[in-house]
């Protein structure tokens, strides 16, 4: 397996399409610290956010949360299906190895891809929100307005970060299905945008039953920093792996038995 | 002593929907034969191929690869196999190199100096180091077939190996497969629809038509016929035909507009221009017709569907 893992990731990180990603999540980085300090230049504005480089990466969490799925969809969407199309995707089904084996290493380059740009993100965030903001003495989280020290802080915005991976991996995997059940690129990343900004319309409409989406707990790392006791980890854990579950199984089956035509 | 099956293909049954793309197709591929898989476009030829490398799903049958069933033990069963399935695809904005190198990773114990021989047999070690998207068709299918040996295989399944390429292109793989059939054993099952590249190159061969098995047999064999077949030009063929008619050695006469053609036994067709001289026939000329895979195709197939 671990053969088939490496050559994904060789794969994946020799592409154009990584790094370009890579970079517009940067710039993206760069472009709201910027506009944040516009906004606090500003003389007529009354409300005004408290910011320093060590709290700019909890800060930008937030928009990001709305960014790197759509982000990801760009990327992973031809995870399978451009290989379909190519195909390039028989080269490795002619090889001693099972389909179930390039099913995970497929699932591992796309967490390993979640991974690396939450990372990209994350560093990016703290370089240039200390090069605008300069680095601070506490960090703070201006909505509730609490201060922890510096080492506090970097835990805090660690795990937030970290815990966001694991709905972002669940939706993710979706797009994976997608990718193996609709063997087009373009469809995919079709589909998966609109199913993307479905999920959040239906946000606003299902009441209780939002739990049951999974974009719903696309906040679940900064909630948990901000609000730990508002929000029940074991639901939203709960929710979170089950989409992984059911749509690996799905991929699975689908995978196995489909014909490779191309 | 009987040889060793490479490829073993027992009552393979594959459909679309109700559309049956193969019907009970049985097949044996035996250590060092070249083994043409023969058939017109669409008669199924790509789509066992696919079967065979585990690539689709078969309704029914059994495909037996190196003694282990793909369905079983896929992975033991593919350790030996190379192939290049239809159009030979690689990552194109990666270099022949590169494409070769990833490939070998997936085997145990290829040595990076095995890189350097395919390349080498195919003859495309100067370009090896340049992006796959600037080969040409004939290169990408060199290329192919040197993906195709890097494990150093027992059995190399080829999709239509020449096509796309020029007539000297086309000589030179096949050069190629016979001199690596020779030199190091390689048993080959090479699909095509050029009955002539059967002829030069395969001492087996299975004809499929519309996903059903017509023959199967040494190609040799196929073509030895125990009787001949001459075209005899001549303005009297009435005369001709009636000087012949009689002879219980000829099997058969067909007139045509300058001539006809006769079907005489083994080893008489020299006697019969003497029988017409004596006679004082005038015969123009006489062509003698040799049995090709052509004829037979047609011969067993009603009509050749696009055969080349």
């Amino acid at each position: 397996m671990h053969k088939s893992i490496r050559f994904e990731m060789i794969k994946q990180f020799s592409s154009k399409k990584f790094y370009v990603i890579a970079l517009i999540i940067a710039a993206i980085t760069l472009l709201m610290a910027f506009a944040i300090k516009t906004m606090n230049g500003m003389d007529d504005l009354s409300f005004k956010i408290l910011i320093n480089g060590q709290s700019y990466p909890f800060l930008f969490l937030e928009q990001l949360i709305d960014l790197i799925p759509i982000l990801l969809i760009i990327l992973l969407g031809g995870l399978i299906s451009d290989e379909y199309r190519d195909g390039t995707l028989k080269l490795v089904l002619i090889r001693p190895i099972n389909r179930g084996e390039v099913l995970i290493s497929k699932f591992v380059v796309m967490v390993t891809s979640v991974l690396v740009y939450m990372m990209i993100a994350l560093v990016s965030s703290y370089i240039f929100g200390t090069l605008i903001f300069g680095w601070g003495e506490n960090f703070f989280i201006y909505q509730t307005e609490a201060y922890y020290h510096t080492i506090q802080g970097i835990y805090k915005t660690l795990v937030a970060y970290g815990m966001t991976v694991l709905p972002i991996v669940a939706f993710m995997s979706i797009i994976l299905f997608l990718s193996i059940l609709l063997s087009n690129s373009g469809m995919v990343l079709g589909v998966g945008i609109g199913l993307y900004f479905l999920f959040q319309i239906l946000l606003g409409v299902l009441g209780q039953y939002r739990i049951l989406l999974i974009n719903t707990h696309f906040v679940i790392g900064r909630l948990y920093i901000l609000a730990p006791l508002e929000i029940n980890l074991l639901k939203s854990l709960s929710v979170i792996s089950l989409y992984i579950g059911i749509m690996g199984l799905m991929c699975f089956m689908v995978f196995q038995k489909k014909d490779i035509v191309c | 002593m009987e040889k060793k099956h490479m490829l073993q293909i027992e009552g393979l049954t594959k459909a679309y929907g109700n559309k049956i793309v193969l019907d009970n197709l049985n097949l044996t591929v035996e250590q060092g034969d070249i083994y043409g898989f023969l058939g017109p476009n669409g008669s199924g030829k790509t789509t066992t191929i696919r079967a065979v490398l585990g690539l689709v799903n078969y309704q029914k049958g059994n495909v037996i690869l190196n003694g282990f069933d793909i369905k079983k033990d896929f992975k033991k069963s593919i350790q030996k196999v190379g192939a290049v399935v239809e159009t030979p695809r690689f990552f194109e904005n990666y270099s022949g190199y590169w494409n070769l190198k990833v490939m070998a990773d997936f085997y145990d114990h290829v040595p990076r100096k095995r890189i350097d021989e395919v390349l080498e047999i195919v003859g495309m070690e100067k370009r090896a180091k340049e992006k796959v998207k600037t080969y040409s068709l004939g290169m990408k299918q060199r290329l192919g077939i040197a993906r195709a040996l890097i494990h150093s295989p027992e059995l190399v399944i080829l999709d239509e190996p020449t096509n796309g390429l020029d007539p000297q292109g086309m000589k030179e793989v096949r050069e190629m497969i016979i001199q690596l059939s020779i030199e190091q054993n390689i048993t080959f099952f090479v699909s095509t629809h050029l009955l002539s590249e059967v002829e030069v190159l395969c001492n087996k061969v299975c004809i499929l038509k519309r996903g059903q098995k017509i023959e199967e047999g040494v190609v040799k064999k196929l073509l030895n016929k125990d009787y001949e077949v001459l075209d005899i030009y001549t303005p009297s063929v009435k005369k001709a035909m009636d000087c012949l008619i009689r002879d219980n050695r000829v099997i058969s006469i067909n007139p045509f507009s300058e001539g006809f053609k006769i079907e005489v036994q083994q080893g008489y067709a020299d006697k019969i221009v003497k029988i017409l001289v004596e006679d004082n026939v005038p015969v123009r000329y006489v062509i003698p017709r040799n049995q090709s895979l052509e004829d037979y195709f047609i011969e067993q197939t009603k009509g050749g569907e696009h055969i080349a």
